[in-house]
């Protein structure tokens, strides 16, 4: 953004500071052509004085001229006088060898002032009397070639550009540090919701300005709001799992007696519709995705869990051992964690015979700075044969097309992974029974 | 061995009271939260199985209440959910094993029995003393290796003190353990039934495993 912000405030920048170029330059000219103007016309009222007509209608030459230039051989200013036909009667000493091109008359009374090629030309009609009753018309003409209009816009120019160079530039590293400042509390809001998503802090808690307070307070809100109806969700499908499930224990009761041969097919079906119960009740609790993803510490997952399903596997005696890499976490839904987790340890707990090792470890491949997770659950129990792995993972993709006595756990399991597009497999452990091991991408940010 | 069940649901909880009665446990029960709190402090109850979802208080406050206050006997939670935060919530206010709903009563009855073992020390499902055997999943009793019929509460008796051998058991303790709040306690019964399992492990009288401490109970001798 901040870049975006750069890139247009030095486009403006560059517009402007150009057109405001063009104009100063514009000005400049005009303001130098009316300055050459002005000095040539000085000059020509200059020789009107010093100049006179004869009586016989000849000029006379004044000596010495007003203007040492005009008598100076090629001081690139030259003064002509014509006569209302165009014919040249007079023409200074400095223009001896000059050809002059483009000597216009000028109307009695009127000036005409043009740029001819190099030069500037400055020309003024007068009626000049002579003697009593006669007159005639002569156009006075002041030319100048000089190199002085050239150097004066060129050198303005050079200076122009140089100074308007440098108030760009001071423009443009006041305009950065300013984005910098104006955006420092947006920065400052992506780190909290970088601590968010890492679990670190709840919601964004710091105080900013109030255009990003009301961003920060919606966000906010957001997060809460998705908190609450992922809890409202579980409370919701967990109360009707509960009311249904009270009700099938009753039938249960009854049904579950080996001496009515003839209640067994209600029995079968009470266990199907608890088993279809529970595995939809497991998918729509997980379906509800967190858009606000926390990480979750793995660790503290695993060692609750593994705390209390060995309570329950206490005569079992199992060793259990720990390869837990500290820091590493679970990017999504804690219950999501809870229930993969509890699942494959209590079928490690149920299947093992001495031992267990738990591993759980930061996958190599970094993905936007956020890493995989791979965890491993071994056991020493009797492992799944290779032809059967297949199977027991295709196992329970619908509830109702399980035969009975089948859990649900693994089908949970596979369909909790594969919401986080992770990959589980089962293979053989180096302690000699099953390895259910579980790759789970890098967090999708 | 005497049980406290606590569930609101009236007909499961009559299914699970009858249903322990015929296996030969005593059985109190309550319908809600409070109740059963109040059972499971003040009465010599030997294993609780607790609904977690329960009126008034939850089955998690219920086994935490019992846990500060002391009791240590086996509690298995009952719960119609299954998810794993909630077992482990419940495992960890100090529960020792649960069951989902619905459920097939062995599965319960074995848990029971199990925890029951578990809790008075004993490492196997089948206890031991001298030539008699007590398979406590099967309800089996031998002597010598050959199956031995028991009543009911003659099955209660042994299995009461096989597991606890060795101790010296008022004549109350026995009452309070075998008897539940429902049940005519006559104390001569006891004496009458002791008499009958001594003649059916016994009947030549040549060992006298029940010695009667006179004013202090009796005590199960551990045999050789």
């Amino acid at each position: 953004m901040r870049n975006r912000l750069l890139i247009a405030a030095t486009f403006t920048l560059i517009a402007f500071l150009g057109l405001a170029g063009m104009a100063l330059d514009r000005a400049f000219i005009y303001s130098a052509k009316a300055a050459i103007r002005h000095q040539l016309r000085t000059q020509v009222h200059a020789l009107l004085q010093v100049f006179e007509i004869a009586d016989d209608g000849s000029l006379i030459i004044p000596d010495p001229m007003p203007e040492r230039d005009l008598t100076r051989l090629n001081s690139k200013l030259y003064a002509v006088i014509l006569n209302n036909r165009g014919e040249i009667l007079w023409r200074s000493e400095s223009s001896v060898g000059i050809e002059l091109n483009q000597l216009e008359t000028a109307e009695r009374g009127k000036e005409n002032f043009s740029r001819v090629g190099e030069g500037f030309h400055y020309s003024f009609g007068v009626e000049w009397g002579i003697g009593e009753d006669r007159h005639v018309d002569l156009t006075w003409t002041m030319i100048d070639t000089s190199d002085y209009y050239r150097d004066t816009i060129s050198l303005y120019r050079r200076e122009l550009v140089l100074w308007l160079g440098m108030a760009a530039l001071l423009l443009l590293v006041m305009q950065a540090v300013i984005l910098r400042w104006g955006l420092k509390p947006l920065g400052a809001v992506t780190r909290e919701l970088d601590l968010i998503e890492h679990a670190k802090q709840d919601k964004i808690l710091g105080k900013y300005p109030w255009e990003i307070a009301q961003l920060s307070h919606r966000i906010n809100l957001f997060i809460e709001n998705e908190r609450r109806n992922l809890t409202r969700y579980r409370d919701t499908l967990g109360d009707l799992a509960h009311s249904l499930k009270t009700p099938l224990a009753v039938i249960k009761g009854i049904t579950d007696n080996k001496n009515r041969p003839d209640l067994k097919n209600i029995d079968e079906v009470v266990d199907r519709m608890n088993k279809i119960i529970e595995y939809q009740l497991n998918r729509a609790v997980s379906s509800q995705l967190s858009v606000m993803h926390r990480a979750v510490d793995c660790e503290e997952a695993m060692r609750k869990l593994h705390a209390s399903i060995k309570k329950v596997y206490v005569d079992k005696c199992i060793d259990s051992t720990w390869e837990i890499e500290p820091g590493a976490v679970f990017h999504g839904n804690e219950s999501d964690l809870f229930e993969f987790l509890g699942n494959i340890m209590d079928n490690a707990f149920k299947w093992g015979r001495s031992r267990i090792l738990f591993v759980c470890r930061s996958d190599g491949v970094a993905g936007k700075g956020y890493k995989g997770l791979i965890i491993e659950i071994h056991d020493d129990g009797p492992g799944i044969a290779r032809a059967e792995r297949a199977a027991v993972l295709e196992r329970g993709v619908r509830a109702d097309q399980q035969t009975p006595g089948q859990g649900i756990g693994l089908a949970v399991v596979r369909e909790i992974v594969q919401r986080y597009d992770g990959i589980l497999t089962i293979e053989t452990s180096h302690l000699g029974g099953a390895l259910i091991r579980t790759r789970f991408p890098a967090a999708r940010l | 061995m005497r049980i406290l069940i606590v569930e609101d649901e009236a007909t499961l909880r009559g299914q699970l009271t009858d249903k322990f009665r015929q296996t030969g446990y005593a059985v109190d029960s309550a319908d809600n939260g409070k109740i059963g709190l109040f059972h499971g402090l003040e009465y010599p109850i030997d294993l609780a199985v607790i609904d977690l979802g329960l009126p008034d208080m939850t089955g998690i406050e219920v086994i935490e209440k019992l846990r500060v206050q002391g009791k240590t006997y086996p509690i298995i939670i009952l719960t119609a959910r299954s998810r794993w935060q909630e077992k482990v919530e419940g495992l960890e206010a100090g529960a020792d094993d649960y069951l989902t709903k619905p459920f097939v009563f062995e599965e319960l009855q074995a848990r029971v029995s199990a925890l029951i073992r578990r809790s008075a020390g004993h490492a196997t499902p089948i206890l031991h003393n001298g030539a008699i055997a007590l398979d406590t999943r099967t309800q089996d009793v031998f002597f010598d290796d050959q199956p031995l019929v028991l009543t009911g509460f003659e099955y209660r008796l042994l299995h009461y003190f096989m597991i606890n051998i060795g101790k010296v058991i008022s004549k109350t303790e026995l009452m309070d353990h075998l008897y539940d709040e429902d049940s005519d306690k006559d104390s001569n019964v006891i004496e009458v039934f002791l008499g009958r399992l001594r003649k059916k492990l016994y009947p030549e009288n040549r060992l006298k495993p029940f010695e009667t401490l006179r004013g202090r109970g009796y005590r199960f001798n551990v045999l050789t």
